[in-house]
């Protein structure tokens, strides 16, 4: 029997919840280090409710003989950077025997529907143990652009790493705001860097900075400087991540390694290094279990540097850009 | 020792080559109908030595203790979509023992050239056989966006069809002009249809309907057609002389022909015309003596990408693209 695609509604949220702990448990097959909580189809339907409750949501279903088999629930979102559209973790799921041609169908609809809002960035978030569906978007063109990654401290081994010469490694606190807020440029000018070319508009650069700098007295930070004599060398910033609706990635006892910076000028030294060990080795003396962390896939200095300390690719954002010309170069 | 990237140069061509050829050599375990004569240096050499002569081409190449280890030449054109950078099939080759990472680095150097051009559309053609780069690629953004596929006609058989009551299958002739450009809009609605949303112009819709109608008693095309009620259902249509044996065609032995465009009529489809149409002109080729069958879709052409493979079709490349955001030339701090 032929799929059939109907809008998303709100009455397929408890098939579609089913689907996504369906979904997840297999996913935590390939990736044990997953929260368990969303086997649960109760709290996979609050995941899938608190997305459908989103102002500027849209979705479709997959049914097969009355069945729900695949759903896409997308958000549109103005950026700095264009308007856009996301499936976040919780926003699909495929039942177990069907082909990711239905996910394809699927995305063709939600696709278009924010190619008509003129939302050209499409970003989905796929799970990377669901390779099939990565395989069949990348066939439609999405490419690789985040990587989403867990690091378990239940098997880690934290090496002895002397500090550099001349190199001072100590945490973030009052006063510091300034020496953090220095960091502010380094990662979006190595984004803007090839082979990610992502534009930060310059209205923007201020409120980096402040961002930046109120780090030092935000209490559930934990920030880590490496310096020399006269500057901040480097930082790496970590924070609780809390359980969430929404959250796939973050079981209880979960860090966040938000941020991590060194100045061009002092790259090759070792400086990141012996921060993010430092990092871990406190983050687990505070009881934390798990350490996620995110990086741009194109940007090489952070995808090949992360991979080192252990962490393992849980999720990807994949992203699609459509030419804006559609909006007037067709035949309607 | 550390890997020295540099701007590719005419001395490099021989160097080039056989990698080039090393590469094809390798490719060609994986992918048998690929043309043997590419695994000559010398004419590896003379296909790398016309791409450094096109009027646009830069590139670079990755050194190591010396001596040459990858390198990825490109070149660029205006299309009417997006000022557009292409790496062709042979523009770029890695030595067999390289990271993949050394072509992303030497695509960072040629993409950010383009970049600083206003070229923001990237695409490179890569073997089928180079799965790593393939990944490599996809890690840094890259989307697959055209399948190169061949076809081995000596071992095809031909299913026996029926032609549908009342419709007509024949080759096209002289006269047939209206009827070939009848259909050509059927290709670009599906190329400018989710999930490509390929723009076309409203100019360059003319030029579609009548580079179409053209082919009608051109010497170098055979265009099959259905007709039902003097309506034009469908049209296969294959490039008899596709250039053998020319220097820079990695794809294209001996005794190839080139299935260039199909297109049924949307009220029309599934009725199997495509089916027909395809397979009395892959019948047709093979008794004019050719070996294989080169065609090529766009993979996010969901009708296509799910339609050709049933024939047998082996993917031989891929045009892998990404899109930078135009912004990049004035949102960064220099």
């Amino acid at each position: 029997m032929k799929a059939e695609y109907i809008p998303f509604t709100n009455e397929m949220i408890p098939q579609a919840g089913e689907l996504l702990a369906e979904r997840h448990m297999r996913n935590r097959q390939t990736l044990p280090s997953l929260p368990m909580r969303f086997e649960d189809p109760q709290i996979a339907i609050k995941a899938v409710e608190a997305l459908w409750q989103k102002k500027l949501k849209s979705g479709y279903a997959a049914f097969r003989a009355g069945k729900l088999i695949a759903y896409l629930i997308g958000e549109t979102s103005t950026d700095p950077w264009g308007r856009g559209g996301s499936v976040y973790l919780p926003g699909y799921a495929l039942a177990r025997e069907e082909s990711p041609a239905i996910v394809q169908d699927l995305y063709a609809l939600l696709g278009e529907n924010w190619v008509q809002k003129g939302c050209f960035n499409h970003y989905l978030y796929i799970s990377s143990a669901d390779s099939n569906i990565l395989n069949a978007l990348f066939d439609l063109g999405f490419g690789k652009e985040r990587v989403d990654a867990l690091l378990d401290f239940a098997s880690l081994q934290i090496p002895d790493v002397e500090e550099p010469n001349g190199i001072t490694v100590r945490q973030a606190g009052k006063g510091d705001n300034a020496l953090v807020g220095s960091f502010s440029d380094v990662i979006f000018r190595a984004l803007a860097e090839a082979p990610y070319w992502h534009p930060t508009v310059p209205e923007d650069w201020d409120e980096l900075r402040e961002g930046w700098s109120e780090l030092p007295d935000e209490k559930e930070w934990a920030v880590w400087m490496a310096l020399d004599e006269t500057e901040a060398l480097g930082t790496v910033g970590f924070r609780p991540e809390e359980e969430a609706d929404t959250q796939m990635l973050a079981g209880p006892h979960t860090v966040y390694l938000s941020v991590g910076a060194t100045k061009p000028q002092a790259r090759g030294r070792g400086v990141s290094t012996i921060l993010t060990w430092h990092g871990l080795e406190q983050a687990r003396k505070a009881g934390f279990e798990v350490c996620y962390s995110n990086w741009i896939s194109p940007n090489l200095l952070a995808s090949r540097f992360w991979p080192r300390f252990g962490f393992r690719d849980v999720a990807y954002r994949v992203a699609k850009k459509v030419s804006p010309m559609i909006a007037w170069a067709r035949n309607e | 020792m550390k890997t020295e990237y540099l701007p590719f140069s005419n001395e490099m061509i021989p160097n080039a080559g056989e990698l080039l050829a090393k590469r094809h050599t390798c490719n060609r375990k994986n992918l048998p109908l690929l043309p043997a004569r590419f695994e000559d240096p010398r004419v590896a050499a003379k296909a790398m030595e016309s791409l450094w002569q096109s009027k646009f081409s830069n590139g670079y190449a990755a050194f190591r203790n010396g001596k040459m280890v990858a390198y990825l030449i490109g070149d660029f054109e205006n299309q009417p979509w997006a000022r557009s950078g292409y790496v062709h099939l042979h523009g770029y080759a890695l030595a067999e023992e390289e990271s993949i990472a050394t072509l992303q680095d030497l695509y960072a150097v040629l993409g950010e050239d383009w970049v600083r051009r206003g070229i923001f559309s990237h695409n490179l053609y890569i073997s089928a056989a180079d799965t790593k780069i393939i990944d490599g690629l996809f890690a840094i953004g890259f989307g697959q966006e055209r399948v190169d596929a061949l076809l081995d006609l000596r071992r095809l058989e031909i299913p026996k069809m029926d032609e549908p009551e009342g419709m007509t299958i024949r080759r096209a002739r002289k006269g047939d002009e209206e009827h070939l450009g009848s259909v050509a809009y059927a290709m670009i609605d599906a190329l400018s249809s989710a999930p490509y949303w390929l723009p076309i112009t409203p100019e360059d819709r003319l030029g579609w309907k009548e580079r179409w109608g053209k082919r009608a008693d051109a010497e170098e095309w055979m265009v099959w057609m259905a007709l039902e009620n003097d309506q034009t259902a469908g049209t296969v249509a294959f490039i008899l002389d596709v250039g053998q044996e020319e220097e820079d065609q990695m794809l294209i032995s001996k005794h190839t022909l080139h299935l260039g465009t199909a297109a049924t009529r949307p009220e029309m489809r599934g009725r199997g015309i495509a089916n027909l149409l395809t397979w009395h002109g892959l019948e047709e080729a093979q008794r004019l003596g050719f070996e294989n069958c080169l065609v090529n879709w766009v993979s996010s052409n969901l009708l296509a990408a799910r339609y050709w493979p049933r024939f047998g079709f082996q993917h031989a490349a891929y045009r892998l693209s990404k899109q930078v955001n135009p912004m990049i030339a004035w949102a960064k701090s220099e």
